[in-house]
């Protein structure tokens, strides 16, 4: 079943009902917000939208940090993985937010430290806040080094 | 603000689910207990406004032309050395 929704930076999208997530616990700071879609910005591309159902104007872009080399590895607490109906690691989906400058689209972060954890079965998600202070909210996905050698590469 | 005394292992109940218990004090920190139903999220301040400034911002989402620029960037569309070399 198709589903439309109202966009300010699309216009009509059609999604699937299973691209829709339904937020147990909310993004922080849109608490009024719990359902959004999940798709990929396009083929092949490591970014995702999160774009929410109840507020055409509210879209995330998103990407697992792991596809930018990035180890990373937390525990989700045992209340939040009943939250979420989580019964096997393998049903997990991990995303994170992405800020770009648009002066200095190079240097994007990702906000480790708050992860959206989806249960991909039963399509439920939240944002996490990982207790110790090992990821950052603001952690570069693409090194100086690797900036500045791409830079020579062109010349 | 209701500001109130309690000693240690005495509680304070939240309408009536949630139950803050004061478990120990030492010196200026005091540990705190809470039992709350489990839609209620529980963060601690600095943290969850730190946060939501960094949604705040991430909402901000980019102009198109600056995800091209950032996705044409990516050698094979990432940069993971396991994917890419």
């Amino acid at each position: 079943m198709g589903l439309n929704i109202e966009s300010s930076r699309f216009g009509q999208l059609q999604v699937d009902e299973s691209q829709l997530l339904e937020f147990v616990s909310p993004v922080i700071g849109f608490e009024n917000v719990t359902h959004y879609a999940l798709f990929e910005h396009e083929p092949e591309s490591p970014f995702f939208w999160l774009h929410a159902i109840e507020d055409k104007d509210l879209a995330f872009v998103i990407t697992n940090p792991t596809d930018f080399g990035l180890s990373y590895a937390f525990e989700i607490p045992t209340e939040d993985a009943e939250k979420l109906g989580l019964e096997k690691v393998e049903d997990v989906l991990i995303y994170t937010l992405v800020t770009v400058p648009d002066d200095e689209p190079n240097k994007l972060t990702a906000n480790l430290k708050a992860p959206i954890v989806i249960n991909q079965q039963n399509k439920k998600a939240m944002q996490l806040v990982i207790p110790n202070d090992q990821y950052a909210i603001k952690q570069r996905l693409i090194p100086d080094e690797l900036i500045q050698q791409q830079t020579t590469a062109n010349v | 603000m209701l500001v109130l005394t309690r000693k240690i292992g005495q509680k304070l109940m939240l309408g009536d689910n949630i139950v803050i218990t004061v478990v120990d004090a030492r010196g200026d920190s005091i540990k705190i207990g809470i039992d709350a139903p489990k839609e209620v999220s529980i963060y601690r301040e600095e943290i969850y406004l730190e946060i939501k400034a960094a949604n705040q911002k991430a909402k901000e989402a980019p102009k198109p032309d600056t995800l091209k620029a950032v996705t044409a960037m990516l050698p094979n569309k990432t940069v993971n050395p396991n994917k890419s070399q």
